[in-house]
């Protein structure tokens, strides 16, 4: 009898939940992000970061970050738990995911700098150390004979570094893109004025003209050419002394990072997580926005240096976003957004659906399309209209 | 002087290259197809696999009662005519008259009307109604049954118009009858023969076929004068009486001729066109409402140009469209003889190649003797199969938006913007340096604002 009061008070104790205030990085009414204090909910510990569905740790580490912890490291775990339990909300409540409504804890790690392996989960931290990303870890079956038990899946948080904007190429890319806006305008001068020359000369217009005014139109006709041609060579350099010099990204304190990290996680019961796919990518992002409520991702923060997303970005398909190298491209994120927007709002559903038939490593243009075209005759509304405003949508993005 | 002409003569040019580009251009047709079921081709109905039409599957729907029906509105919204009826008069009968025993009345002659198909003999019973006490009330009760949907937006037109055949003051002609080069024998054999008919049942038909029969016979040449004198000339030497002469007068000078439609030919058409689904479309407004710069509803142009089977030619191309989209693979197959090669198309390849064959089938349709003068265009095809009751209303929007696909629609603002380039760019030789940059970085600007819209897109990854 006593055994089974002490089991009872036992489990009655392990499904206490409580909530405690904390400062946690979010976003204002003007999307910018600034630190509120908020409520975390679930927590089943008194002292650390740990709940009935998160647990935030530190590296390696298996114990919870514990609430005393350095200011910095603890805004990092409240705002992660914070976020998560809002991500975990939208996909129960909302979507009706009941591979997330069943899953046990799921441990969060903060300021982790190891690869990831498949057979060990944490490669050797001496061997490439990440920063400034977030990644969801595929579960693993453990490798007993090295003593490395099973995992489940996970979410890292990489620490943020100050990378040297040379070390990424941006000075090349913004040369580039400088060089591409002046080069019409290039190009333009230097055709109006060798026609203003050819027509001055048909129309003997230099014939009229004394010696010293023939000699001095000649020179300024030259000289605004050559204004114009060094300005188009020395771009690069201009490009480079004006734009950002360096870049670092606090992934754990980006709202959206977190939601598209947690989407990956809850997607993973049909999508694989192992690459990173234009299309696992591109329905994580579009996640990402629905739980944030907003089509800008990872924007107007000073946590992140680097570009964040955007769904307006009006960019037609190239064949070269199905390669992995453009799998953080916006372009699924744009057309998925879009697709919500054409068949009506709140099709949050039909997005959730979708990765029933989506294989991620499948291309946009074959796969992704075939797999909307699919889940809209089981899922749309109006299966024949809504197929023609599909087709409409996904030409238009030049599909 | 010979500066500014070839200045001029540059600037010339480019205006014309400017001018050739205007994109999509709506074909006008002036003649109404006159064509018969029995005189089409068969080649053209394999081409387009007219069969394909009565095997597309609608569902079944309750039918309906065609016979008092017929006239009735079922697909048109109300826009058109509303704000043309005058709401006074309306008042004033409502206030008078009970409005259930006006349309009652208006209920019961529409039933007489089916039966009769017959505007004019509509019209004279409207008139002739207790509720018709001034001429401007038959316009009222005219537009009251359109308002209430008794009749839809061909019959009103085809009443309104009925209701002008009036007699006239006959003006003697002044051409001297000495200048006429009638066949005497022939008019007297053709007048004696046909004139009396005009008292028949429905005079309007009547006298659209004792025109036909003159034009046939080739009894004169231009069109108005010449009938008048022949009207006129037959009187004079006794082939008809002055009641006939009246009678002829009368509708020769109310342009019954002119109309593209009468009621018994748009019965005609409607029976064989609809099915009995008709009260289950809802409205379509593209299909219906009259456009700026235009007089006439898809739909009325459809009845007034084109034969009933002309119409489910042009349906059936749009079926065959909506069927290739059910698709649910599309291959092409290069034949080497001893062997083949298979290539598939992928979702977005099978919906632009639809377009096309669609496209292509309306072409090879417009090439044919029976469509040449017609020129059908891509709403036609839509309408028809409105008609037809073979797409949905909701669809419509939906198909009218494919076009922008091959022929997409330049803004005001486009207009103007390509226009300021063509001509800024030529124009910027006349603007002395250093100001000619200004004119550069505009022309840049208005460039790069234009070719946002342009759908200029990397094209070696698809076949179509």
């Amino acid at each position: 009898m006593k055994l089974i009061s002490a089991c009872s008070i036992l489990l009655l104790c392990s499904n206490i939940v409580f909530a405690k205030q904390f400062k946690v990085v979010d976003r204002d009414k003007k999307f910018k992000t600034v630190i509120k204090k908020q409520y975390l909910t679930d927590l089943t510990s008194k002292t650390s970061f740990e709940g009935k569905y998160f647990k935030i740790v530190e590296a390696t580490s298996n114990q919870a970050i514990s609430f005393d912890s350095k200011e910095k490291l603890k805004l990092k775990a409240a705002t992660v738990y914070y976020h998560l339990t809002k991500a975990r909300s939208y996909f129960v409540n909302k979507l009706e995911s009941d591979f997330i409504k069943n899953y046990s804890q799921i441990t969060i790690r903060l300021n982790l700098t190891n690869k990831f392996n498949d057979l060990g989960k944490f490669a050797n931290v001496k061997n490439d150390p990440q920063f400034n990303n977030a990644v969801t870890i595929p579960s693993g079956k453990g490798f007993a004979s090295r003593g490395v038990e099973p995992w489940q899946s996970e979410i890292w948080f990489r620490p943020s570094k100050i990378i040297n904007v040379k070390e990424l190429g941006g000075y090349d890319q913004q040369s580039r893109e400088v060089k591409s806006m002046l080069y019409s305008f290039r190009k333009s001068t230097h055709m109006m004025t060798f026609r203003r020359f050819l027509t001055n000369l048909i129309l003997g217009d230099y014939g009229n003209l004394g010696n010293e005014t023939l000699v001095s139109s000649l020179f300024r006709t030259a000289g605004s050419s050559f204004i114009i041609e060094t300005a188009y060579q020395t771009t690069g350099i201009v490009a480079s002394k004006l734009s950002r010099q360096q870049y670092s990204l606090e992934a754990a304190l980006v709202p959206e990072i977190i939601y598209h990290e947690f989407s990956h996680l809850v997607l993973s019961d049909e999508i694989d997580i192992n690459t990173s796919t234009p299309l696992n990518e591109g329905m994580a992002d579009y996640f990402a926005g629905k739980i944030a409520e907003s089509e800008a991702l990872g924007l107007k923060s000073k946590y992140n240096l680097f570009s964040g997303k955007e769904v307006d970005r009006d960019q037609l398909y190239k064949s070269r976003l199905e390669s992995s190298d453009y799998a953080n491209a916006d372009f699924v994120f744009g057309l998925l957004w879009q697709i919500d927007e054409e068949l009506g709002n709140n099709n949050d559903k039909f997005i959730f659906n979708l990765r029933k038939n989506i294989d991620a490593n499948g291309t946009i243009r074959d796969d992704l399309v075939n797999s909307i075209m699919a889940t809209c005759r089981a899922n749309c509304k109006n299966p024949l209209t809504d197929s023609y405003s599909l087709y409409l949508l996904f030409d238009k993005k030049g599909l | 002087m010979n500066k500014i002409i070839l200045k001029l003569l540059i600037l010339s040019i480019f205006a014309t290259n400017a001018f050739a580009d205007n994109g999509y251009d709506l074909k006008l047709v002036t003649s109404l197809s006159e064509m018969k079921v029995e005189e089409f081709p068969s080649a053209l109905l394999d081409n387009v696999a007219v069969e394909n039409i009565d095997n597309v599957e609608i569902g079944s729907i309750e039918s309906v009662d065609k016979n008092t029906n017929i006239f009735g509105n079922t697909k048109e919204d109300q826009t058109r005519y509303l704000k043309k009826i005058n709401i006074i008069h309306e008042r004033y009968l409502y206030n008078r008259f009970t409005k259930q025993g006006i349309l009652k009345f208006l209920e019961n002659s529409r039933s007489n009307a089916v039966k009769s198909l017959c505007a004019s003999s509509w019209v004279s019973e409207i008139r002739n109604s207790k509720f018709s006490r001034e001429e401007r009330h038959v316009k009222t009760l005219i537009l009251i049954m359109r308002q209430n949907n008794l009749i839809d937006d061909i019959t009103t037109d085809i009443l309104l118009k009925a209701r002008k055949i009036r007699s006239h003051f006959f003006i003697a002609p002044s051409i001297v009858e000495q200048k006429l080069t009638f066949n005497r024998s022939k008019i007297k054999k053709y007048y004696k023969k046909n004139a009396s008919k005009i008292f028949s049942n429905c005079q309007e038909d009547k006298w659209r076929s004792f025109y036909s029969g003159l034009r046939r016979d080739k009894l004169f040449k231009k069109k108005e004068i010449s009938i008048r004198n022949l009207n006129y000339f037959a009187k004079k030497y006794g082939f008809i009486n002055k009641k006939t002469f009246k009678e002829l007068e009368k509708f020769r000078s109310s342009d019954v001729t002119e109309w593209p439609l009468t009621l018994r030919e748009y019965s005609s058409k409607k029976n064989v066109i609809n099915n009995s689904l008709e009260n289950q479309i809802t409205p379509s407004e593209f299909v219906t409402k009259v456009k700026k710069g235009s007089k006439r509803s898809l739909r009325q142009r459809l009845y007034e140009r084109y034969s009933t089977l002309q119409i489910k030619v042009l349906a059936s191309i749009l079926i065959k469209m909506k069927k290739r989209f059910s698709a649910i693979s599309s291959t092409i197959t290069i034949n080497y003889g001893s062997e083949e090669e298979v290539i598939s198309l992928n979702t977005m390849e099978r919906f632009r190649m639809n377009l096309k064959l669609m496209r292509k089938e309306l072409n090879d349709l417009n090439n044919t003797s029976e469509f040449s003068k017609i020129r059908a265009n891509y709403f036609d095809i839509i309408a028809a199969a409105f008609e037809m009751n073979l797409v949905k209303s909701e669809e419509i929007d939906y198909l009218v938006k494919f076009k922008e696909i091959w022929s997409p629609t330049k803004t005001k603002m486009q207009k103007i913007m390509y226009w300021v380039r063509s001509v800024g760019s030529v124009g910027a030789i006349l603007v002395p340096q250093p100001f000619d940059f200004l004119v550069i970085m505009g022309l840049m600007v208005i460039d790069g604002n234009s070719r946002k819209d342009k759908r200029k897109f990397d094209k070696d990854y698809t076949i179509f």
